[in-house]
Protein backbone atom coordinates (compact mmCIF):
# COMPACT_ATOMS: atom_id res chain seq x y z
CA UNK A 1 0.00 0.00 0.00
CA UNK A 2 1.24 3.29 -0.71
CA UNK A 3 2.83 5.29 2.18
CA UNK A 4 1.80 9.02 2.89
CA UNK A 5 3.38 11.71 5.33
CA UNK A 6 1.82 13.17 7.76
CA UNK A 7 1.55 17.26 7.09
CA UNK A 8 4.05 19.61 8.00
CA UNK A 9 3.29 23.16 8.76
CA UNK A 10 2.28 25.55 5.71
CA UNK A 11 4.77 26.87 3.31
CA UNK A 12 4.77 30.88 3.39
CA UNK A 13 6.10 32.93 1.20
CA UNK A 14 8.41 34.68 3.60
CA UNK A 15 9.74 31.55 4.92
CA UNK A 16 13.56 31.59 5.36
CA UNK A 17 14.05 27.81 5.00
CA UNK A 18 14.84 26.53 1.90
CA UNK A 19 13.32 23.63 0.31
CA UNK A 20 15.25 20.38 -0.84
CA UNK A 21 14.50 17.48 -3.15
CA UNK A 22 13.98 14.11 -0.51
CA UNK A 23 16.91 12.16 -1.01
CA UNK A 24 15.78 9.15 -3.70
CA UNK A 25 12.98 10.24 -5.48
CA UNK A 26 12.71 10.46 -8.80
CA UNK A 27 11.14 12.39 -11.46
CA UNK A 28 9.06 10.64 -14.07
CA UNK A 29 7.09 12.99 -17.18
CA UNK A 30 3.97 10.78 -17.86
CA UNK A 31 2.26 12.47 -20.59
CA UNK A 32 1.70 15.61 -19.72
CA UNK A 33 2.19 15.40 -16.09
CA UNK A 34 4.71 14.07 -13.86
CA UNK A 35 4.88 11.91 -11.14
CA UNK A 36 7.38 11.45 -8.06
CA UNK A 37 7.86 8.48 -6.53
CA UNK A 38 10.60 6.80 -4.30
CA UNK A 39 11.89 3.68 -5.53
CA UNK A 40 12.40 2.45 -2.12
CA UNK A 41 9.45 3.29 -0.70
CA UNK A 42 5.86 2.59 -2.28
CA UNK A 43 5.70 6.65 -2.02
CA UNK A 44 3.94 8.06 -5.54
CA UNK A 45 2.88 11.65 -6.07
CA UNK A 46 0.85 13.13 -9.05
CA UNK A 47 1.47 16.54 -9.56
CA UNK A 48 1.78 18.69 -13.04
CA UNK A 49 4.80 19.65 -15.22
CA UNK A 50 4.60 23.33 -13.13
CA UNK A 51 4.84 21.17 -9.95
CA UNK A 52 7.47 18.84 -11.41
CA UNK A 53 9.36 22.23 -12.20
CA UNK A 54 9.09 23.40 -8.78
CA UNK A 55 10.55 20.73 -7.54
CA UNK A 56 13.08 20.59 -10.17
CA UNK A 57 14.48 24.10 -8.47
CA UNK A 58 14.21 22.64 -4.59
CA UNK A 59 17.94 22.16 -4.53
CA UNK A 60 18.97 23.60 -0.83
CA UNK A 61 20.13 26.69 -2.03
CA UNK A 62 16.36 28.67 -2.87
CA UNK A 63 14.05 29.98 -1.12
CA UNK A 64 10.67 29.85 -1.85
CA UNK A 65 10.73 33.82 -2.32
CA UNK A 66 14.11 33.16 -5.08
CA UNK A 67 12.13 29.88 -6.78
CA UNK A 68 8.74 32.51 -7.20
CA UNK A 69 10.84 35.09 -8.59
CA UNK A 70 12.81 32.70 -10.85
CA UNK A 71 9.19 31.08 -12.45
CA UNK A 72 7.65 34.76 -12.48
CA UNK A 73 10.89 35.39 -15.36
CA UNK A 74 10.39 32.92 -17.49
CA UNK A 75 6.57 33.06 -17.13
CA UNK A 76 5.81 36.59 -16.69
CA UNK A 77 2.17 36.19 -17.94
CA UNK A 78 1.12 34.10 -14.84
CA UNK A 79 3.33 36.42 -12.32
CA UNK A 80 -0.12 36.67 -10.39
CA UNK A 81 -0.60 33.12 -10.18
CA UNK A 82 2.66 31.67 -9.19
CA UNK A 83 3.59 32.67 -5.76
CA UNK A 84 0.20 30.56 -4.22
CA UNK A 85 0.71 28.08 -6.82
CA UNK A 86 4.32 27.54 -5.57
CA UNK A 87 3.23 27.57 -2.02
CA UNK A 88 0.81 24.84 -2.80
CA UNK A 89 2.56 22.81 -4.62
CA UNK A 90 5.20 22.90 -1.87
CA UNK A 91 3.27 21.99 0.66
CA UNK A 92 1.99 19.16 -1.21
CA UNK A 93 5.23 18.05 -2.18
CA UNK A 94 6.06 18.25 1.75
CA UNK A 95 3.09 16.59 2.87
CA UNK A 96 3.97 13.26 0.21
CA UNK A 97 7.50 13.43 1.48
CA UNK A 98 9.29 14.65 -1.33
CA UNK A 99 10.40 17.79 -0.07
CA UNK A 100 12.37 18.38 2.60
CA UNK A 101 13.31 21.62 4.47
CA UNK A 102 16.44 23.33 5.60
CA UNK B 1 -7.69 -46.52 -1.63
CA UNK B 2 -5.47 -44.95 0.94
CA UNK B 3 -3.88 -43.12 -1.82
CA UNK B 4 -6.98 -41.94 -3.51
CA UNK B 5 -8.30 -40.64 -0.47
CA UNK B 6 -4.75 -38.59 0.32
CA UNK B 7 -5.16 -37.36 -2.76
CA UNK B 8 -8.55 -36.35 -2.55
CA UNK B 9 -7.76 -34.16 0.60
CA UNK B 10 -5.34 -32.26 -0.90
CA UNK B 11 -6.69 -28.86 -2.58
CA UNK B 12 -3.67 -26.90 -4.70
CA UNK B 13 -4.02 -22.91 -4.83
CA UNK B 14 -2.25 -21.30 -7.49
CA UNK B 15 -1.59 -18.03 -8.52
CA UNK B 16 0.52 -16.50 -11.36
CA UNK B 17 2.96 -19.30 -10.70
CA UNK B 18 3.20 -19.54 -6.86
CA UNK B 19 1.28 -22.43 -5.26
CA UNK B 20 -0.19 -23.28 -1.95
CA UNK B 21 -1.80 -27.12 -0.83
CA UNK B 22 -4.60 -27.57 1.52
CA UNK B 23 -4.72 -30.83 3.00
CA UNK B 24 -8.38 -31.17 4.55
CA UNK B 25 -9.30 -34.88 6.08
CA UNK B 26 -12.69 -33.79 7.13
CA UNK B 27 -15.31 -34.33 4.05
CA UNK B 28 -17.60 -31.48 4.71
CA UNK B 29 -14.82 -28.59 5.17
CA UNK B 30 -13.10 -30.31 2.07
CA UNK B 31 -16.31 -29.91 -0.33
CA UNK B 32 -16.11 -26.35 1.07
CA UNK B 33 -12.33 -25.80 0.04
CA UNK B 34 -12.85 -27.48 -2.83
CA UNK B 35 -15.76 -25.45 -3.95
CA UNK B 36 -14.39 -22.36 -2.91
CA UNK B 37 -11.42 -22.74 -4.97
CA UNK B 38 -12.15 -25.39 -7.58
CA UNK B 39 -10.88 -23.32 -10.51
CA UNK B 40 -7.65 -22.17 -8.81
CA UNK B 41 -4.90 -25.26 -9.50
CA UNK B 42 -4.39 -24.26 -12.85
CA UNK B 43 -1.53 -24.42 -14.03
CA UNK B 44 -0.34 -27.23 -11.39
CA UNK B 45 2.73 -26.46 -9.68
CA UNK B 46 4.59 -27.60 -6.87
CA UNK B 47 3.32 -25.79 -3.56
CA UNK B 48 6.02 -24.10 -1.47
CA UNK B 49 3.62 -23.62 1.66
CA UNK B 50 1.26 -26.60 3.25
CA UNK B 51 -2.02 -25.92 5.08
CA UNK B 52 -3.65 -28.31 7.13
CA UNK B 53 -6.77 -28.73 8.64
CA UNK B 54 -7.79 -31.84 10.68
CA UNK B 55 -10.76 -32.50 13.23
CA UNK B 56 -9.44 -32.50 16.93
CA UNK B 57 -12.30 -33.26 18.37
CA UNK B 58 -16.75 -33.72 17.67
CA UNK B 59 -16.76 -30.18 16.75
CA UNK B 60 -13.25 -28.91 16.89
CA UNK B 61 -11.02 -28.22 14.09
CA UNK B 62 -7.19 -27.04 13.30
CA UNK B 63 -5.59 -25.09 10.95
CA UNK B 64 -1.61 -25.58 10.58
CA UNK B 65 0.19 -23.79 8.23
CA UNK B 66 3.68 -25.67 7.62
CA UNK B 67 2.77 -27.65 10.91
CA UNK B 68 2.09 -24.18 13.08
CA UNK B 69 -0.98 -23.60 14.90
CA UNK B 70 -2.64 -20.85 13.43
CA UNK B 71 -6.53 -21.44 14.89
CA UNK B 72 -7.78 -24.19 17.05
CA UNK B 73 -11.72 -24.26 18.06
CA UNK B 74 -15.38 -24.76 16.49
CA UNK B 75 -15.29 -21.45 14.21
CA UNK B 76 -15.38 -22.69 10.72
CA UNK B 77 -16.32 -19.33 9.41
CA UNK B 78 -13.80 -17.88 10.82
CA UNK B 79 -11.25 -20.83 10.25
CA UNK B 80 -12.66 -20.37 6.54
CA UNK B 81 -11.91 -16.96 6.38
CA UNK B 82 -8.59 -17.24 8.17
CA UNK B 83 -7.53 -20.11 5.48
CA UNK B 84 -8.23 -17.54 2.77
CA UNK B 85 -6.42 -14.72 4.26
CA UNK B 86 -3.36 -16.67 4.78
CA UNK B 87 -3.49 -18.47 1.75
CA UNK B 88 -3.20 -15.03 -0.41
CA UNK B 89 -0.74 -13.43 2.20
CA UNK B 90 1.68 -16.74 1.35
CA UNK B 91 0.72 -16.63 -2.79
CA UNK B 92 1.19 -12.71 -2.77
CA UNK B 93 4.54 -13.12 -0.87
CA UNK B 94 5.97 -15.45 -3.35
CA UNK B 95 4.34 -13.06 -6.23
CA UNK B 96 7.35 -10.98 -7.96
CA UNK B 97 6.94 -11.87 -11.53
CA UNK B 98 3.62 -9.31 -11.66
CA UNK B 99 1.84 -6.30 -9.81
CA UNK B 100 -0.37 -7.85 -7.61
CA UNK B 101 -3.84 -5.73 -7.11
CA UNK B 102 -6.54 -5.67 -4.76
CA UNK B 103 -9.05 -5.50 -7.71
CA UNK B 104 -11.57 -7.82 -9.39
CA UNK B 105 -10.96 -8.76 -13.02
CA UNK B 106 -12.97 -9.57 -16.17
CA UNK B 107 -12.20 -10.03 -19.81
CA UNK B 108 -14.31 -10.00 -23.10
CA UNK B 109 -12.68 -11.81 -26.17
CA UNK B 110 -9.40 -11.58 -24.42
CA UNK B 111 -9.75 -7.80 -23.26
CA UNK B 112 -9.61 -7.68 -19.94
CA UNK B 113 -11.05 -4.57 -17.41
CA UNK B 114 -9.75 -4.28 -13.68
CA UNK B 115 -12.10 -3.24 -10.86
CA UNK B 116 -9.71 -1.97 -8.71
CA UNK B 117 -10.29 -0.83 -5.17
CA UNK B 118 -10.60 -1.48 -1.19
CA UNK B 119 -13.03 -4.01 0.49
CA UNK B 120 -16.38 -2.92 0.06
CA UNK B 121 -15.57 -1.03 -3.16
CA UNK B 122 -17.93 -3.25 -5.13
CA UNK B 123 -15.35 -5.72 -6.69
CA UNK B 124 -17.25 -8.89 -5.60
CA UNK B 125 -20.44 -7.59 -6.69
CA UNK B 126 -19.36 -6.17 -9.92
CA UNK B 127 -17.14 -9.16 -11.15
CA UNK B 128 -20.77 -11.47 -10.14
CA UNK B 129 -23.11 -9.38 -12.23
CA UNK B 130 -20.15 -9.04 -15.50
CA UNK B 131 -19.62 -12.85 -14.89
CA UNK B 132 -23.67 -13.22 -15.42
CA UNK B 133 -23.97 -10.65 -18.22
CA UNK B 134 -21.47 -12.18 -20.58
CA UNK B 135 -18.20 -11.74 -19.39
CA UNK B 136 -15.09 -13.75 -18.56
CA UNK B 137 -14.29 -14.26 -15.05
CA UNK B 138 -10.41 -14.38 -13.84
CA UNK B 139 -10.98 -13.31 -10.37
CA UNK B 140 -13.30 -10.72 -7.73
CA UNK B 141 -10.21 -9.82 -5.74
CA UNK B 142 -6.96 -10.90 -6.64
CA UNK B 143 -5.39 -9.66 -10.10
CA UNK B 144 -1.96 -9.96 -10.98
CA UNK B 145 -0.44 -7.91 -14.11
CA UNK B 146 2.82 -8.63 -15.75
CA UNK B 147 5.54 -6.00 -15.35
CA UNK B 148 4.90 -5.08 -18.46
CA UNK B 149 1.34 -4.31 -18.11
CA UNK B 150 0.15 -6.36 -21.49
CA UNK B 151 -1.05 -9.78 -19.99
CA UNK B 152 -2.93 -10.06 -16.55
CA UNK B 153 -4.34 -13.49 -14.79
CA UNK B 154 -6.41 -13.95 -11.12
CA UNK B 155 -7.50 -15.73 -8.99
CA UNK B 156 -10.69 -17.36 -9.57
CA UNK B 157 -11.81 -18.65 -6.25
CA UNK B 158 -15.89 -19.03 -5.98
CA UNK B 159 -17.27 -15.18 -5.54
CA UNK B 160 -17.49 -14.19 -2.41
CA UNK B 161 -20.85 -11.90 -1.93
CA UNK B 162 -21.61 -9.92 1.32
CA UNK B 163 -24.82 -10.34 2.90
CA UNK B 164 -26.45 -6.91 0.78
CA UNK B 165 -24.85 -8.45 -2.63
CA UNK B 166 -27.04 -11.77 -3.01
CA UNK B 167 -29.19 -9.36 -5.08
CA UNK B 168 -27.21 -10.44 -7.96
CA UNK B 169 -27.75 -14.20 -7.32
CA UNK B 170 -31.70 -14.27 -7.18
CA UNK B 171 -31.75 -11.59 -10.11
CA UNK B 172 -29.46 -14.46 -12.16
CA UNK B 173 -30.14 -17.70 -11.02
CA UNK B 174 -33.16 -17.19 -9.10
CA UNK B 175 -34.55 -18.07 -5.43
CA UNK B 176 -32.79 -21.78 -5.60
CA UNK B 177 -29.61 -20.46 -5.77
CA UNK B 178 -28.35 -20.99 -2.38
CA UNK B 179 -28.76 -24.94 -3.06
CA UNK B 180 -25.79 -24.28 -5.37
CA UNK B 181 -23.72 -21.44 -3.29
CA UNK B 182 -22.04 -21.81 0.11
CA UNK B 183 -23.24 -20.12 2.43
CA UNK B 184 -21.49 -18.12 5.83
CA UNK B 185 -22.77 -17.69 9.16
CA UNK B 186 -22.27 -13.98 8.41
CA UNK B 187 -24.79 -14.42 5.47
CA UNK B 188 -22.31 -13.82 2.90
CA UNK B 189 -22.39 -16.14 0.02
CA UNK B 190 -19.50 -18.09 -1.76
CA UNK B 191 -20.47 -18.76 -5.41
CA UNK B 192 -19.03 -20.80 -8.24
CA UNK B 193 -18.86 -18.43 -11.05
CA UNK B 194 -19.66 -21.26 -13.40
CA UNK B 195 -23.16 -21.47 -11.84
CA UNK B 196 -23.83 -17.48 -13.30
CA UNK B 197 -22.56 -18.63 -16.60
CA UNK B 198 -21.17 -21.91 -17.64
CA UNK B 199 -17.59 -21.53 -18.80
CA UNK B 200 -17.29 -18.48 -17.78
CA UNK B 201 -13.67 -18.87 -16.12
CA UNK B 202 -10.99 -17.60 -18.24
CA UNK B 203 -7.06 -17.40 -17.24
CA UNK B 204 -5.49 -15.05 -18.77
CA UNK B 205 -6.33 -11.44 -20.87
CA UNK B 206 -4.68 -8.55 -22.05
CA UNK B 207 -5.68 -5.28 -20.13
CA UNK B 208 -7.43 -2.85 -22.06
CA UNK B 209 -9.68 -0.90 -18.77
CA UNK B 210 -9.31 0.38 -15.64
CA UNK B 211 -12.19 0.95 -13.26
CA UNK B 212 -11.73 2.00 -9.82
CA UNK B 213 -15.42 1.69 -8.63
CA UNK B 214 -16.90 3.27 -5.48
CA UNK B 215 -20.25 2.23 -4.30
CA UNK B 216 -22.53 5.52 -3.53
CA UNK B 217 -26.22 4.80 -3.14
CA UNK B 218 -28.85 7.16 -3.74
CA UNK B 219 -26.25 9.51 -6.34
CA UNK B 220 -26.14 9.26 -9.81
CA UNK B 221 -23.48 7.34 -11.76
CA UNK B 222 -20.34 9.85 -11.69
CA UNK B 223 -17.24 9.05 -13.39
CA UNK B 224 -14.45 10.61 -14.79
CA UNK B 225 -11.51 9.80 -17.15
CA UNK B 226 -8.19 9.46 -15.22
CA UNK B 227 -4.89 10.43 -16.64
CA UNK B 228 -2.21 7.64 -16.89
CA UNK B 229 -0.14 9.24 -13.53
CA UNK B 230 -3.37 9.60 -11.93
CA UNK B 231 -4.18 5.51 -12.60
CA UNK B 232 -0.45 5.09 -11.43
CA UNK B 233 -1.10 6.75 -8.09
CA UNK B 234 -4.27 4.85 -7.54
CA UNK B 235 -2.57 0.97 -8.61
CA UNK B 236 0.48 1.65 -6.28
CA UNK B 237 -2.72 2.27 -3.33
CA UNK B 238 -4.46 -0.82 -4.11
CA UNK B 239 -1.10 -2.99 -5.18
CA UNK B 240 -0.71 -5.84 -2.55
CA UNK B 241 3.15 -6.59 -3.73
CA UNK B 242 4.32 -3.55 -4.77
CA UNK B 243 6.73 -2.76 -2.27
CA UNK B 244 8.52 -6.64 -3.25
CA UNK B 245 9.05 -5.20 -6.88
CA UNK B 246 11.77 -3.39 -8.04
CA UNK B 247 11.28 0.48 -7.63
CA UNK B 248 8.48 -0.33 -5.59
CA UNK B 249 6.36 -1.27 -8.26
CA UNK B 250 5.92 1.73 -9.80
CA UNK B 251 7.37 0.97 -13.44
CA UNK B 252 5.28 -1.73 -13.20
CA UNK B 253 1.69 0.28 -12.45
CA UNK B 254 3.21 3.00 -15.01
CA UNK B 255 3.36 0.77 -17.62
CA UNK B 256 -0.04 -0.86 -16.93
CA UNK B 257 -1.84 2.71 -16.83
CA UNK B 258 -0.23 3.70 -19.96
CA UNK B 259 -1.36 0.93 -21.98
CA UNK B 260 -5.10 0.86 -20.75
CA UNK B 261 -7.81 3.59 -20.39
CA UNK B 262 -8.88 4.70 -16.63
CA UNK B 263 -12.06 5.90 -15.43
CA UNK B 264 -13.51 6.50 -11.81
CA UNK B 265 -16.71 5.14 -11.72
CA UNK B 266 -18.97 6.11 -9.00
CA UNK B 267 -22.06 4.17 -8.87
CA UNK B 268 -25.83 3.85 -7.37
CA UNK B 269 -26.42 -0.01 -8.03
CA UNK B 270 -24.83 -2.66 -9.91
CA UNK B 271 -26.87 -2.95 -13.01
CA UNK B 272 -26.62 0.50 -13.62
CA UNK B 273 -22.57 0.43 -13.58
CA UNK B 274 -22.32 -2.74 -15.18
CA UNK B 275 -24.03 -1.13 -18.32
CA UNK B 276 -22.11 1.46 -18.12
CA UNK B 277 -18.86 -0.65 -18.42
CA UNK B 278 -20.23 -2.63 -20.96
CA UNK B 279 -20.44 0.41 -22.59
CA UNK B 280 -16.65 1.68 -22.16
CA UNK B 281 -15.21 -1.87 -23.00
CA UNK B 282 -17.50 -1.83 -26.17
CA UNK B 283 -16.47 1.44 -27.16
Amino acid sequence: MARWVSALPKVRMNDSRRPIQAPGFKLEVVEEEVILFHPAHTTVIHTNRSGGLVWQLCDGKRSVEEIVGLLCQIYPDSASEIADDVERVLGDLTDGGAVQWL
Amino acid sequence: MALEKESCSTILVTLAGAAVSVDCSDPVLHERFATLFRHCSYPPCTPRIRFSVTRTSKKEHRLEREGRQLYEGDNLDYLSHLLIHELMICLIRDCVDGLALHSGALARSGSGLLLCGESASGKSTLSAWLTAAGFDYLTDEHAVVALDGRSMTGLPRAIMLRQGSTFVLEHWLGKDHRRSSISFASKSIAVDPELLRPASVCRRARPKALFFPRYSPGEPLASRRLSAAEATVRLVRVSTNAAKLPESGIPAALALARGVEAFTLDYPDAATAAAWIESKVAG
